[in-house]
């Protein structure tokens, strides 16, 4: 009998081993991993030591208000990008010259930076069709889905449908602006849900969302009633109609018993702000939650920064370094560079990787009390990108002589969880900085029981001593890798006089 | 290309659905998970409230020092036990007279509960044999692999030097020279245990750097974290560990202090228990006030893995063994730390683990000597039982802790399962009754209801057991399905809050 209570292991054309994947890089001997947050303007301020200039990354938002009148003119919210036939489209939340909320609002880009409205003529509001929303109950939770055998499913939304507190029904699109209600269930998870982000892993849909605090949206209770705070919820179905009632437990960052309450009110505390923005990356989903804390019961003094967690299963998910900010509200500046504790990042599945930057769209959920007008030059509502360079969400890299053993013999390394070649010619690249004459790094091909493979050792290798987003590795005779009848691992070893200096952000096997 | 990240699927007889176990049961509605320490003495404190009285429960230690002269005079320490041709067999450590430790040291039992050190004449100490001392390569951790018909007994000595192969684990052969054999780095092992065809050693890394291979980002801020090596050979070790479990803050989160021995931290490792498709393992949970050692208290924490690299606490900090529980020969209260290798149970209607205490020093060291006659000198071999399988359990919350009447539904549902044939499904729940009860249904993995299987047709659990069967009107067993299916158990009756499951057996 096989318990299928780990995920089914899933062919896929490249591999992507992080150094923060503690599954995919699972032995490391002498090492420290880093993360490193997303850069959110040019001059970048490192923490408090320098600026540090970057003109490749957006001066200011990259999709800001509309003007008086639009579906826009008041609040841009909830992007979620997807990059389809050559273009990015974005469907978005828009607020307008009334506060009233409109969902499925679109935009395009050829680049990721630069935006447009169409005039999509599609849905009439306040008398006019000259607007961009899409038609028929597109929601606020939106997947763009190419592999559905059926092309009128290629895109599926969630909607509050109206049939009780938050509770949601589905729709499909073949074309991402004509939806149609896919069911007339107006309650899908038999009870609410402040969701969050939609993902497929294998073959099932999965939407995650805001468990708590209230009763409303709270499948899974905390033991101590007046302590709940929001956690992180998941729930499954494999036609997108059907969902589970039961929910996993996901993340959560507020204490349960024995450790103690931080206190009886809802809103104050360390907790998760609707759910976690997931970027498939074939291994493994890389997230990014809604970091919330609050020292009040009052929202408005609400913080949300990104915080960062991965999974396995799309069910539940792990921070490789609790309490790490992967976006920091603090950073973002207003359009005249006046200093601006933008309090509330919102995020949704909107990750690309566009030439050398992988790029993240994330929305500000504006201060309610600094922001009513429109007018107000510190409303940062807006959409809004933070970079890295290509997959730099972290790294590791040798701790200091002293930290480790101080055996001698035995260099910094890493070694992988195996990997089934199903072909030949495979490449192995490294994504590394800080190399050259005196710091290198050297790999090799293990078989799953930590062999050396013939024609792949260490002194095979030829070292790797030159920084790149994708450095290629090779061998003395062989430039890729054969295809093995059994499993391999892939080992790293740090190396040269400045064995310290070489950092180590990714391992592509594609 | 298929990457191998995560456990591979585990063949195994029987399954086992703990509610601590969110890999094997992802899925709860209106549901409360509570863990339950285990009782260490017959009269058990319900957190201050009541006495409880359970004669099955040993009275103390049920491993005691032996006589002076013994190798195991006043210490007893570190039990290995294993089930072995109709026998409990205990490996454990000891120290003689002059506090001089030697492991492999043996005994048996036929109940758990009642040990005999035999006289096995095998090793010579203080100028006979006459001691109960197995060969000498036998190190402190064992491990019994009864699939492995050539050498089912394998050991590893002090902190990794070297390993051990035995045919029957009284006569060992060293598998090589003395070496290091995680490269030139020891370690405070916990345990060797077997997962999927592969070896794994783990224990304590740091906080000094003499075991300290994953280094701290901060380095005056090392404490005590769980590592693991792994092997497929026992000969050659990875020399890189893997992460398994940490509970010191990392950078953001500020260090506690610049101390390595205060602060909250996790003491020699894991020890883990196969249960098929997941390792259910106890932790040393080293608390300390201060930096200076003999303040220590280890309670044992809980943590799970289903890889046997990783290890995730289902309730964070909760003390699976109490350490003050322990009471002394003269029934006077102690604190008391604690070690244990390899040493879990299932026998009868008990879950055992047997444990021992590392003894506080200031308390035995009297008078410039050893005191033997001190009361409070309780390093020895203890037990620490629950119900079979109740280490923890679901009950649903209270309705208006959900969102009200209409849409208040209790209930699990599991991971799917592949059969390999016809399979049986049983239920280890509580407090069930007329008005208290269960219904199991069997979905397919899209989480549709089986035809003949489904909530309808279930015969509802209305009495507590340990083992209660699942019938459905027409049907007994599983059939053979030819797909996956999971199990959902849905709580009813006036009072379903009432009802307690603790474990799904699928067999």
């Amino acid at each position: 009998m096989n318990v299928l209570n780990g995920i089914t292991p899933r062919s896929i054309d490249e591999a992507v081993l992080f150094p923060f994947d503690a599954q995919s890089l699972p032995f490391q001997r002498d090492l420290i991993l880093n993360l490193q947050s997303g850069r959110t303007n040019k001059a970048e301020m490192d923490y408090g030591h320098n600026i540090d200039m970057d003109d490749r990354h957006p001066e200011g938002p990259v999709l800001t208000y509309g003007p008086p009148g639009s579906l826009d003119s008041t609040e841009i919210l909830c992007p979620q990008v997807f990059f389809i036939d050559g273009e990015y489209r974005m469907w978005y939340t828009g607020g307008d010259d009334n506060r009233k909320r409109h969902e499925g609002l679109y935009a395009t880009s050829k680049d990721g930076f630069n935006w447009e409205r169409p005039n999509l003529r599609l849905t009439e509001v306040n008398g006019n069709k000259q607007n961009n929303k899409v038609a028929g109950p597109c929601g606020e939770w939106v997947m763009y889905d190419p592999e559905d055998p059926d092309p009128k499913r290629r895109f599926k939304s969630l909607f509050y449908s109206g049939a009780g507190a938050m509770r949601v029904s589905t729709s499909f699109s073949a074309d991402g602006l004509n939806w149609e209600r896919a069911t007339e269930n107006g309650d899908l998870f038999g009870t609410g849900i402040e969701a969050g982000n939609i993902c497929k892993w294998g073959d099932c849909y999965y939407i995650n969302g805001q468990g708590g605090p209230s009763p409303m949206n709270r499948p899974i209770p905390h033991p101590i009633k007046n302590a709940s705070k929001r956690i992180v919820v998941t729930f499954a179905s494999y036609d997108f109609i059907n969902w589970t009632h039961a929910a996993a437990m996901s993340l959560r960052r507020d204490p349960i018993p024995p450790r103690a309450p931080e206190s009886f009110d809802a809103h104050s505390g360390e907790q998760i702000h609707e759910g976690i923005a997931t970027w498939n990356r074939g291994n493994l989903l890389v997230g990014l939650y809604g970091q919330y804390r609050s020292p009040t019961n009052d929202r408005r003094d609400v913080i949300l920064d990104l915080g960062f967690a991965i999974s396995h299963d799309a069910l539940h998910f792990n921070e490789p370094i609790p309490g790490f900010k992967m976006v920091h509200s603090y950073e973002i500046r207003g359009h005249h560079y006046d200093s601006f504790a933008a309090p509330r990042l919102i995020q949704r599945n909107a990750w690309a990787n566009i030439g050398d930057r992988t790029v993240y769209w994330y929305s500000i959920w504006r201060e309610e009390s600094s922001t009513w007008n429109a007018a107000n030059p510190k409303s940062f509502t807006g959409v809004w990108v933070a970079t890295w360079e290509r997959d730099r969400f972290g790294w590791i890299a040798p701790c200091p002589r002293n930290y480790g053993s101080q055996a001698g013999e035995h260099l910094p390394h890493c070694i992988s969880c195996p990997v089934e070649l199903k072909e030949e010619g495979k490449k192995l690249y490294v994504n590394a900085d800080r190399l050259g004459d005196y710091a290198e790094l050297q790999v090799e091909i293990l078989d799953k029981k930590f062999r050396p493979l013939p024609g792949y050792s260490g002194n095979d290798c030829i070292p790797v001593n030159e920084s790149g987003l994708r450095q290629q590795v090779k061998w003395k005779d062989k430039d890729a890798l054969e295809k093995f009848d059994h499993p391999i691992r892939v080992q790293i070893t740090w190396g040269g006089v400045r064995v310290e200096d070489p950092r180590l952000f990714a391992l592509y096997l594609g | 290309m298929r990457i191998l990240n995560t456990s591979t699927i585990d063949n195994v007889d029987e399954a086992v659905f703990f509610p601590f176990d969110e890999n094997s049961v992802p899925f709860t509605r209106d549901l409360l998970m509570n863990l339950q320490s285990g009782r260490t003495n017959k009269a058990e404190m319900d957190y201050g409230h009541n006495i409880d009285m359970d004669d099955r429960h040993p009275e103390g230690p049920v491993v005691t020092y032996g006589p002076p002269g013994s190798p195991d005079s006043t210490e007893v320490l570190s039990p290995n036990v294993f089930f072995h041709n109709g026998e409990y067999r205990m490996y454990y450590l000891g120290s003689d007279d002059d506090r001089k430790r030697r492991t492999g040291l043996y005994a048996t039992s036929k109940d758990g509960f009642n040990w005999e050190k035999p006289n096995l004449g095998l090793r010579e100490m203080n100028g006979n044999k006459n001691n109960n001392l197995v060969e000498e390569d036998c190190g402190e951790w064992v491990l019994y692999e009864p699939e492995d018909e050539k050498y089912p007994f394998k050991s590893v000595s002090s902190n990794g030097e070297n390993t051990a192969v035995s045919e029957d684990g009284l006569h060992w052969t060293a598998t090589g020279e003395r070496r290091r054999v995680f490269g030139g780095i020891k370690m405070e092992i916990a345990s060797i245990y077997k997962w999927d065809g592969c070896y794994y050693i783990n224990g304590q890394n740091g906080p000094s750097a003499w075991t300290r291979s994953l280094p701290h980002p901060i380095s005056l801020a090392s404490k005590r974290t769980v590592i693991t090596f792994a092997s497929y050979d026992l000969k050659t070790w990875t020399h890189a560990p893997a992460n398994s479990f940490r509970r010191d803050p990392i950078p953001p989160e500020p260090p506690e202090n610049f101390e390595c021995h205060a602060g909250e931290q996790i003491h020699e490792g894991m020890v883990p228990w196969n249960r098929g498709n997941v390792l259910l393992s106890l932790y040393g949970q080293y608390h300390i006030p201060s930096n200076d050692r003999r303040d220590v208290i280890t309670d044992l924490g809980f943590a799970i893995s289903h890889n046997g690299l990783h290890f995730k606490e289902p309730i964070p900090d909760f003390q699976m063994v109490h350490s003050y529980e322990i009471r002394g020969p003269k029934g006077g209260d102690f604190a008391a730390p604690r070690l244990m290798h390899n040493s879990w149970a299932n026998i009868g209607d008990r879950t055992v683990i047997w444990f021992s205490i590392w003894r506080e020093e200031s308390s035995v060291w009297l008078d410039g000597k050893w005191s033997l006659d001190n009361p409070r000198s309780l390093a020895q071999v203890w037990v620490a039982t629950w119900e079979r399988d109740r280490l923890g359990f679901f009950k649903p919350c209270e309705r208006d802790l959900s969102w009200g009447s209409g849409d208040y539904e209790p209930h699990f549902v599991t991971c799917p399962v592949d059969l390999d044939g016809k399979g049986e499904v049983a239920i280890n729940a509580d407090r069930l009754n007329a008005h208290s009860q269960l219904r199991v249904e069997l979905l397919d993995r899209e989480f549709r209801p089986i035809p003949g299987y489904s909530g309808d047709d279930c015969i509802v659990l209305d009495e507590p057991g340990l083992r209660l069967p699942a019938r459905w009107r027409a049907k007994d067993k599983m059939e053979n399905f030819g797909h996956p299916v999971r199990v959902r158990v849905n709580w009813e009756g006036m009072r379903p809050e009432d009802a307690r499951v603790f474990a799904v057996y699928v067999n």
